[in-house]
């Protein structure tokens, strides 16, 4: 089916947008927002200055970099968009479609000659249009309209303080966007032992993590020993932990094959006296 | 059973309670943290002489609600502090693990593993 672009032209931006938004000022925190965002459903809220103009928009892509830094006390002035792209209230709607194919936003503040913000067009508004339906149970439409979502760690060799906060922190972002529990489950063990891996053997490294909506890829690089036999330290029970790293409860060579069990694709890249590279894959589309 | 009436069941020192009244489902019994990971069902009770921070991370990524440490075992100041901030409840008793899993199972707490 093809649309007539004539349909679009008719149909006016201030029409179909949706006029029950909540505006907020630069000093609000990011966790409110975060709470707007969630109460409201929606995903982008306009930050305006104290004359009621539009100055930004904050959007769950900021809500996330704020809670994957634990730095959801900040004002939204740091996380938000400044400047951002929007709509006048009386273009049409093919004129913003253009827009939403140029920018690959999920939504534009419509805003008025004065500055002022009327209401958000986002996605979903013209999507029922289309559909010309009641807007019921709206999820969180979100991952797949920008890049990969990347989250990034450094982890210390040695550093049992900070040992966990990297891979806690990325179950809280995926439990935050919805991912199954199943899968978060799956990322948290992957992710806890591949940071314990690198606290216990190496010196210094980085617990990266790729979203998109097909996949998510673990990685986990570090400076170190490197490993000499990879087959030996896959095998269940091999390790190398010294005893007073076992009293602790850690080294029980279990870590990398827990991480083989709960990846669909797992390679190991090592080389002995500079460092080792676990990649980890799991499949999100496969039913 | 909600785990504060776990705690004054079977007679627990209450380090910490920020969740008392989650609901327990499982336990586990187990000292080995890559253990716990692999087979820790979510909404569970864990039995442990593992007292170090390490400890917490372990029970947000599982799922553990509470945990108790075992034979007198004591946690430090940091281990509470964090378990305080995420929410997990921390318990200390004189008894051994092996006693106190026995009261869990009597109380209707069930172990399971979990396959991955
Ligand atoms: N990042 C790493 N750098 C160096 N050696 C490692 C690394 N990860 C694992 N190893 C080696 O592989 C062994 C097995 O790892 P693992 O299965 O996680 O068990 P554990 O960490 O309990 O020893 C380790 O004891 C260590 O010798
Ligand atoms: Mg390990």
């Amino acid at each position: 089916m093809r649309i007539p672009k004539e349909f679009f032209e008719g149909v006016k931006v201030k029409e179909i947008m949706n006029t029950d938004i909540v505006m907020v000022t630069p000093y609000h925190d990011m966790k409110s927002i975060q709470e707007i965002m969630r109460i409201k459903r929606i995903d982008g809220v306009p930050v305006v200055n104290d004359l009621g103009k539009i100055i930004g928009l904050v959007t769950v892509e900021n809500v996330i970099s704020a809670l994957a830094s634990g730095d959801l006390k900040s004002p939204c002035e740091k996380y938000m968009v400044r400047n951002p792209k929007y709509l006048d209230p009386e273009d049409n709607l093919y004129t913003a479609l253009k827009l939403f194919r140029q920018y690959r936003f999920g939504r534009f503040p419509v805003v008025n000659n004065e500055g002022e913000v009327l209401g958000i067009l986002s996605t979903k508004d013209i999507v029922l249009k289309l559909l010309a339906i009641e807007e019921k149970e709206v999820k969180i439409e979100k991952k797949s309209e920008l890049e990969p979502l990347i989250l990034e760690y450094p982890v210390l060799g040695g550093d049992f303080v900070s040992a966990g906060i990297a891979s806690s922190t990325v179950k809280k972002v995926l439990q935050q966007l919805g991912v199954e529990p199943s899968i978060i489950r799956r990322v948290a063990i992957i992710t806890y032992e591949a940071e314990m891996n690198i606290v216990i053997h190496a010196y210094r490294g980085v617990l990266k993590v790729f979203l998109t909506p097909e996949i998510i890829e673990i990685i986990a690089e570090d400076e170190g020993p490197g490993i000499s036999d990879i087959e030996l330290a896959m095998q269940p029970g091999y390790s190398t932990a010294p005893d007073n790293i076992r009293e602790m409860g850690f080294g029980a060579g279990m870590g990398l094959p827990n991480i083989k069990n709960c990846s669909d694709e797992l390679r190991i890249e090592s080389i002995v006296g500079k460092g080792t590279k676990v990649i980890s894959k799991i499949y999100l589309d496969k039913k | 059973m909600k785990s504060k009436e776990i705690a004054q069941i079977l007679n627990f020192q209450v380090i910490s309670s920020p969740n008392g009244d989650v609901d327990i489902k499982y336990g586990i019994v187990c000292d080995l943290l890559s253990f716990v990971m692999a087979h820790a069902l979510e909404d569970s009770i864990w039995l442990t002489i593992q007292t170090h921070l390490n400890t917490i991370a372990v029970a947000v990524l599982t799922g553990i609600r509470s945990i108790v440490f075992v034979s007198g075992q004591k946690p430090n100041e940091e281990t509470i502090k964090k378990a305080i901030e995420e929410k997990i409840n921390l318990y200390v008793t004189e008894k051994s693990a092996f006693e106190i899993a026995g009261e869990l199972y009597k109380l209707g707490i069930r172990g399971e593993e979990k396959r991955l």
